[in-house]
């Protein structure tokens, strides 16, 4: 899966990096901001589509616009969409909320401010919990807009506005984050938790989530914090760990010399993988946040967030530890099988459709996280619209745990029902692929090649076992390889001893 | 209520984006402080536990559903924003000069 | 009898019978306009063919039967901060010079779907910012009573209209006073309904807690039956009330058992003596009509004007905000982005906007926000109190519209705080979002004319309306017009 080879370059570098001694020196303090798009229909403030992709400009209206007069209506999903987020991450709605205005002046900014949420944002406290156990504790959760796009060309900015609008929520995250992996590790468990509560797509390459990192470094057992330094423009979880990678680095160099850090923003810049200065302290923004007049304040009941709390799956970390136990599977299967919500359920329908054992959910585990994943990838499907369903791949099983087919044979069988929809039964029949398993039907086909075998079998009579296999081959490309192994050296083990007793 | 130390007219000028001339410069670097200093009558008031008022209805919970706007409900929409009032525009898009921070096209 | 003498209603009910067409009422609303506007600026432009237009399709529907709306035919003139879909909207200000609207206000369709006709955009200040219309990019608006006068502000273009009966019914928007106060000062009746009453959607934002779009006419019926066509809960306006349509009000007789709320801190030291005597004489003739009058007090009455001041000035600034020449208006050339939203903004608007921009942005801005708003927001909260509790005694509350008589224009350019305390007995019922209203109640020693002001208790809209026209009836002041127009 190429979700999997880039987590594990990722990993790669990071083991890398912890020969580094910075860490002996000083210790990393990182807090992440994560941008989440919510996947409503529409955008957070009006009816214009909440879609990826579309030509510039096509999916805007006056009010997204910011044209005069137009005023905004909160999208009732977007709020409900973010309470699920809350929920999965643990965190305290808070009963009293209201929108603000926060001013800037961009070009992809059409009103000249942002509607978001100042001082009272949705949902307080909370946590993401990493692969080790660990969890970093989360500030605050707010919903927002996006805002549109700038785009280079030569000369001159281009903006496109179908981005804006659409709705946003904003994790703040404690600045508990002590090295570029666990941040890493910080992104994928929150992504999870995201897709898990069916939140958002979470892609980055489509921009639908969006991290800002804080960082700064201090000496073992200082109490109080270093100066922080605020990085931007991190759209991918590469980027994320190599600008703290990097800026940790440039931070130990500035302290070992004695020179002190500036309280900034800085800009990562892929080319040349550094971060260079964007605005400095002193060129702060003033947001002038104040109340949104044009909406009403909202309230979030007990009542409306425990109607929505049972429509939140298991949390990947439980079903993972879950896999784990009752599964008998390893932690990295586990993982693997609960990156998607939709992978797990798959296997765990599988699973359960094959037997009760942990072996039959050790061979399940082997199908979906090979065959299964790969045929998903190679079409281009959500495991939900494949071909193959769980019931259906538990069969298969089911002919592998019986030996009506082979391994070899079942993979083909596989790819076979992927193309036209058959039955594992019906497959293996029209591929002549049905392993022979009836000693009745081998018996005779194993006597004709001991007879003509001569040489073999006075070599195996001297004690050469190689000799035996030779025989084994025979049988197999007599039945074109659909003996069951085993069976066919039971057989020929027997016939042989006959032979050597007359 | 702390009495205000405005900062010079030009800083104001620049965060609010106004070019000023010279003539504006020198009249609102004076009425500014006079204004301001009117409104100081409000320390007058003592307002210890009221509640500041930022909305004119005590109104709450107002949403909208999650359905997409009717096409056929009279306002202009993509393009067609664009083509009526934008004061230069490409491909489509708005043209504006060189933004920082910008993602590559 | 010239057609434009008639009241809206009359005209609406005249063209209903097929005693005049549309056509007519819009031919002769052109003919006014184009015999006084050039003195007056009332107009910044007009639509004639459009006008035309809708009368022969008006006309069209009536012969294949359509019922008649209730303004059916009723030409009306439309502040220039209203949104009339692919039709020029400037807001008197240069920035906007060539936009044209992308959607149609919720207000205007609603006179729109009750048969109303626009005629055209009424002149304003800048924004909506001033109680002078001298503050437009497009000249001032003059009074018609005294051309060397203002017409008071900001829908002085909307109220002069009414005055010169170019049309019989106008919108304007109201932030402290921008429709009681021009009425007053033309002498019509002008009504700032309860906030949330009639959708904000389309009306370019000043500030965006007090702002309402409310009608001009000549009588008070009038009025009714223009917040009946723009009244009720919008979708896309989430402060919109609840509140169901708002049918127009039975009149009344008399006012037997009503109790009128008279407040000393309206009638105070800063009130002039020829409009004091109007309103004592007004005061009269409601006690004569039945009414109970009792005096009241509404203790944080000078505390209205900084507190508006503030409140105004903060959202205003945001609101302008969007008006940076990157996706509509008058875009001015620079070569980086700094220089393109100094310049647009620099040279798109006029001093006062500058000024109040400026107070707002500093009004917000860290360190001070809660010395200059949230002070101000508090101070609103006390402001809104004294009404609650004077509603609990009184059902109205009357007094002065305005504190003085129009100044000569040009007279407050030197000193913008004279201009700001025209708001002072306006601007309290914005900041508490109660609906209110001016009508004619005679004339000063230089005949210049007095309005009187009816405030209500939210949605008590009907109520205020009653009175106004209780009063009308027994008095004659809304016959008088300006010598120019005079019948
Ligand atoms: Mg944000
Ligand atoms: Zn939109």
């Amino acid at each position: 899966m190429s979700t999997d080879s880039k987590n594990e370059k990722v990993r790669g570098n990071i083991e890398a990096q912890d020969q580094d001694p910075i860490a002996e020196r000083y210790e990393t303090v990182i807090g992440l901001e994560v941008h989440v798009q919510l996947g409503t229909r529409t955008k957070l403030f009006c009816g214009c589509e909440n879609r990826f992709g579309a030509p510039p400009n096509t999916l805007t209206c006056p009010i997204c616009s910011g044209h005069p007069g137009v005023l905004p209506v909160p999208n009732r999903e977007a709020l409900r969409l973010g309470i699920l987020a809350a929920l999965s991450l643990d965190c305290d709605l808070q009963e009293h909320c209201k929108f603000d205005r926060k001013h800037y002046y961009y070009p992809d900014l059409p009103k000249g401010y942002q509607i978001s949420q100042f001082d009272l944002p949705f949902a307080l406290n909370g946590g993401v919990r990493l692969s080790s156990g660990k969890v970093i504790g989360l500030e605050r959760i707010h919903l927002e807009e996006d805002a549109g796009k700038n785009l280079h060309a030569d000369g001159h900015s281009h903006v496109d506005l179908n981005r804006a609008g659409v709705p946003l929520i904003e994790i703040v995250g404690m600045p508990e984050i002590r090295s570029p992996e666990e941040a890493h590790d910080y992104l994928e468990s929150l992504k999870r938790s995201m897709r898990y509560a069916g939140v958002s797509e979470c892609d980055m390459e489509k921009g639908s989530l969006r991290c800002d990192a804080n960082i700064s470094l201090r000496q073992h057992g200082a109490s109080e914090f270093g100066t922080k330094v605020e990085i931007k423009n991190l759209n991918s979880f590469k980027k994320v760990v190599a600008a703290l990678q990097y800026e940790r680095k440039r931070q130990a160099a500035c302290l070992d010399r004695g020179e002190p850090i500036h309280q900034e923003t800085r800009l990562f810049d892929d080319a040349s993988q550094q971060t260079r200065v964007m605005r400095t302290k002193e060129e702060a923004m003033d947001y002038r946040f104040f109340p949104e007049p044009d909406i009403p304040p909202f309230e979030i009941s007990t009542t409306e967030i425990e109607a929505l709390r049972p429509l939140l799956p298991e949390r990947h970390w439980e079903r993972r530890a879950r896999f784990m136990q009752e599964a008998g599977l390893g932690e990295y299967d586990s993982m693997v099988l609960t990156l998607e919500q939709e992978t797990a359920d798959y296997f765990e329908a599988a699973w359960k459709a094959l037997g009760p054992s942990q072996e039959e959910a050790k061979l399940t585990a082997n199908w979906v996280m090979t065959e299964v994943l790969r045929l998903s990838n190679e079409k281009g499907l959500p495991l939900s619209k494949l071909p193959i369903d769980p019931g259906t791949l538990a069969s298969l099983c089911r002919l592998i745990q019986e030996g009506k087919a082979s391994n070899q044979a079942a993979r083909k069988v596989f790819k076979h029902m992927a193309e036209t929809g058959d039955s594992p039964e019906k497959a293996l029949e029209e591929l002549g692929l049905a392993q022979i398993s009836d000693p009745a039907e081998l018996e005779p086909i194993v006597q004709k090649v001991i007879e003509n075998s001569k040489k073999a079998v006075k070599d195996y009579f001297k004690g050469k076992k190689k000799a035996l296999d030779a025989m084994k081959g025979g049988v197999m490309r007599e039945t074109r390889g659909r003996a069951n192994p085993g069976l066919v050296s039971e057989i020929l083990l027997r016939l042989l001893e006959n032979l050597r007793e007359k | 209520m702390d009495k205000a130390e405005l900062p010079p007219i030009e800083k104001l000028a620049r965060l609010a984006r106004l070019e000023l001339d010279p003539g504006e410069k020198e009249r609102l670097g004076t009425q500014l402080p006079r204004i301001l200093a009117y409104f100081e009558k409000l320390s007058e008031v003592d307002t210890e536990g009221v509640e500041a008022s930022p909305y004119a209805m005590a109104l709450k919970d107002r949403f909208r559903e999650d359905r997409p706007a009717d096409p056929g409900d009279g306002m202009l929409r993509g393009q067609d924003l664009v083509e009526q009032n934008a004061p230069a525009k490409e491909d489509g898009y708005y043209l504006v000069p060189p933004v920082m921070g910008g993602e590559e096209a | 009898m010239s057609l434009l003498q008639l009241s809206a209603s009359e005209m609406r009910d005249k063209a209903a019978s097929g005693e005049v067409s549309p056509s007519e009422l819009v031919e002769a609303s052109l003919a006014a306009i184009e015999a006084h506007n050039k003195a007056l600026g009332a107009f910044i432009s007009v639509d004639a063919e459009g006008a035309l237009a809708r009368a022969k399709e008006l006309e069209a529907a009536q012969a294949r039967g359509k019922e008649p709306g209730p303004l059916f035919g009723v030409p009306v003139g439309l502040k220039d901060n209203l949104c009339l879909i692919h039709q020029p909207m400037t807001c008197g200000s240069r920035i906007l010079e060539g936009y044209r609207a992308s959607y149609t206000s919720t207000a205007v369709q609603g006179l729109l779907d009750a048969g109303a006709i626009p005629i055209g955009r009424c002149n304003m200040d800048e924004f909506a910012f001033g109680s002078s219309t001298e503050h437009s990019c497009y000249g001032p608006t003059r009074n018609p009573w005294d051309l060397e006068r203002i017409p008071g502000g900001s829908s002085g273009g909307s109220a002069a209209a009414v005055a010169a009966r170019m049309v019989p019914l106008s919108l304007g928007s109201d932030t402290g006073g921008s429709i009681r106060q021009p009425a007053a000062l033309c002498g019509v009746a002008g009504l700032k309904p309860t906030y949330g009453r009639v959708s904000r959607f389309g009306l370019t934002a000043f500030g965006s807690s007090l702002d309402q779009i409310g009608p001009f006419a000549r009588r008070a019926r009038d009025l009714s039956l223009a917040l009946q066509a723009m009244a009720g809960q919008a979708p896309r306006d989430a402060t919109t009330l609840d509140a169901a349509a708002f049918p127009p009000p039975e009149p009344l007789m008399d006012l037997k058992g009503l109790k009128v709320g008279l407040p000393a801190e309206y009638l105070g030291e800063g009130v002039h003596p020829s409009i004091r005597a109007q309103i004592e004489a007004a005061q009269k003739t409601l006690a004569q009509l039945g009414a109970d009058l009792i005096p009241i007090q509404l203790p944080h009455t000078e505390y209205a004007i900084p507190a508006y001041y503030l409140v105004a000035t903060s959202e205003a600034s945001s609101n302008l905000a969007r008006f940076d020449g990157v996706r509509y208006g008058k875009r001015q050339k620079a070569g980086n982005l700094e220089d393109l939203y100094l310049e647009t903004r620099g040279k798109g608007f006029g001093e006062e906007a500058k000024r109040r921009i400026l107070l707002g942005v500093f009004c917000l801005s860290a360190g001070y926000i809660d010395a200059y708003y949230v002070k101000a927001l508090k101070v609103r909260t006390l402001l809104r109190r004294d009404f609650e509790e004077a509603f609990t005694k009184v059902d109205v509350i009357i007094g002065p519209t305005t504190p003085y008589p129009p100044f000569r224009i040009g007279e407050s350019e030197a000193d913008p705080m004279k201009l700001y305390l025209c708001d002072l007995l306006t601007a309290p019922a914005n900041l508490a979002g109660i609906p209110g209203l001016s009508v004619p109640c005679g004339l000063d020693e230089d005949g210049l004319p007095v309005g009187l002001q009816i405030l209500g208790p939210a949605l008590g809209d009907a109520r205020i309306l009653q009175v106004a026209e209780a009063f009308e009836n027994a008095t004659d002041f809304h016959k008088q017009a300006p010598r120019e127009v005079a019948p």
